[in-house]
């Protein structure tokens, strides 16, 4: 805009039609007298242009934001899924051990009663005690709930006693295994150490899967940590923006009123220059 | 800022000299505290960044230590099987001679899956240890952002105070030209 005084200090020509961004404030320049309300009047357009221009950043940070908060959201839901698989990997695992355990004593009981360094009642108080205190692991891979655990328990103590028992009366180091026994332990040692072996087997599987679950929950965290970084750095960019926009209205607003006030001191002293000259 | 008075004074000069001192120096402390705000929040993001990336690596350590404590076990399990398979059930005592053997395997596999626990405890404590790293980084990025938005209630504050000095040469404008137009009057 190029405003020329001619032959009054407050009557202006404009050259030019201001440039307006939004087109939506064209006021008749030409008719205007006053310094004030040209000022009034690009200061208006400008209102207009920057406020329209930080409403459209707000929108666009918000939009952001919001994109974040999605991420951030699907984020958590992943590292929950993976959680829950971890969980039943461990458990997995877990149960893989406790039967590989029993197996493996299991086995050394009837190897025991193979050689002849274990008597069947001395081989039936340990396989008892074993069964009594693994009763909860043992419950839980058959699917049973703490009753059956209880029963599981109740038996194999009842067993450990039986057998105690019977080591007592008979004589705890007499040899009461017969050669038919003997070979069905050694089959039997033959078979725990077998289950022991494979359940050792699905415990490593269980290990692999546990640490991709872990590994992937993990990375989920971190993809959640990442978009909840960038979030609140959009976010803050939003509440920066909004309070400049406030100042923004501030800033007009005093402008104008400070303008207004020129307006009136300006035509007071119109008035009074008149009047005085009028005498 | 530039007010019109058709009546400079002195005074009112002098008042908006001040207040032109007065805006200058809080826009340039307001310039100064967004420059740090700038840089603390570029800082905050950083170690944010930094943080996430800590939590890869330890995503990375849970996956190998999975990886190769669970090969090692399988490892030590296909051991077991195959000693397992040598297992002579005849009673013999050749067979007992076997079995002795057998047994000897069957430790040796089983020692090696007890490996595969300390890998495990090794790549744990890595994993563990990039844990840390990410918690300091996220302690750091968080203290940026507190120095972040100190800088911001100080740009706040210095606009405060340029805001008050205007209003107050306003006022002063005012007084002034009220106190002429009365002096205009009575002439």
């Amino acid at each position: 805009m190029n405003a020329t005084p001619v032959n009054s200090a407050s009557r202006v020509i404009i050259e030019e039609p201001p440039a307006s961004t939004s087109g939506a404030l064209t006021p008749d320049l030409v008719n205007i007298l006053d310094v004030t309300s040209i000022l009034f009047a690009m200061q208006s357009e400008q209102q207009h242009a920057q406020e329209a221009q930080h409403e459209a950043d707000i929108r666009a940070h918000a939009s952001e934001v919001r994109l974040a908060l999605d991420q951030v959201r699907r984020a958590a839901e992943e590292a929950r899924a993976q959680a829950d698989e971890s969980s039943f990997w461990g458990d997995f695992v877990s149960v893989a051990k406790t039967v590989g355990a029993v197996a493996s004593v299991a086995a050394g009981v009837a190897g025991g009663l193979a050689t002849g360094g274990l008597t069947v009642a001395g081989g039936l108080a340990l396989a008892g005690a074993l069964v009594s205190v693994c009763a909860t692991p043992i419950a839980e891979a058959f699917g049973g709930d703490e009753n059956a655990a209880f029963w599981i328990g109740i038996a194999g103590s009842a067993v450990s006693l039986g057998g105690g028992a019977a080591g007592i009366l008979l004589g705890g180091t007499k040899e009461i295994a017969t050669a038919g026994l003997r070979t069905a332990a050694r089959y039997g040692e033959w078979v725990g150490r077998g289950v022991d072996a494979g359940a050792k087997g699905f415990e490593g599987y269980g290990e692999i899967r546990t640490g991709i679950a872990k590994a992937d929950g993990t990375r989920a965290e971190a993809d959640g940590m990442e978009a909840r970084a960038h979030q609140r750095v959009s976010q803050r960019e939003l509440d920066t923006l909004i309070g400049g926009l406030k100042e923004l209205s501030q800033s007009f607003a005093r402008a104008k009123d400070a303008l207004i006030e020129s307006q009136q001191q300006i035509g007071q002293s119109h008035h009074l220059l008149i009047a005085t000259l009028g005498r | 800022m530039t007010i019109s008075n058709s009546n400079p004074v002195n005074a009112t000069v002098m008042a908006e000299q001040i207040q032109e001192l007065m805006h200058e120096l809080s826009t340039e402390l307001a310039k100064e505290e967004r420059e740090i705000n700038r840089d603390a929040r570029q800082h905050e993001l950083e170690q944010s960044l930094e943080a996430v990336e800590h939590m890869r690596d330890k995503a990375n350590a849970l996956e190998m230590g999975g990886y190769a404590s669970g090969l090692l076990t399988i490892a030590s399990a296909g051991g077991q099987a195959i000693a397992t398979t040598q297992f002579d059930t005849s009673g013999s005592h050749e067979g007992d001679a076997t079995n002795k053997k057998v047994d000897g395997w069957n430790g040796v596999a089983k020692t090696g899956g007890g490996l595969a626990n300390s890998v495990s405890q090794v790549y744990g404590a890595k994993a563990e240890n990039q844990e840390a790293f990410a918690q300091g980084a996220q302690a750091r990025s968080k203290a940026s952002g507190r120095q972040a938005d100190e800088a911001e209630t100080n740009r706040q504050q210095a606009n405060k105070v340029d805001d008050a000095a205007k209003e107050l040469y306003k006022e002063i404008a005012r007084n002034q030209h009220a106190g002429i137009m009365a002096i205009v009057a009575r002439q």
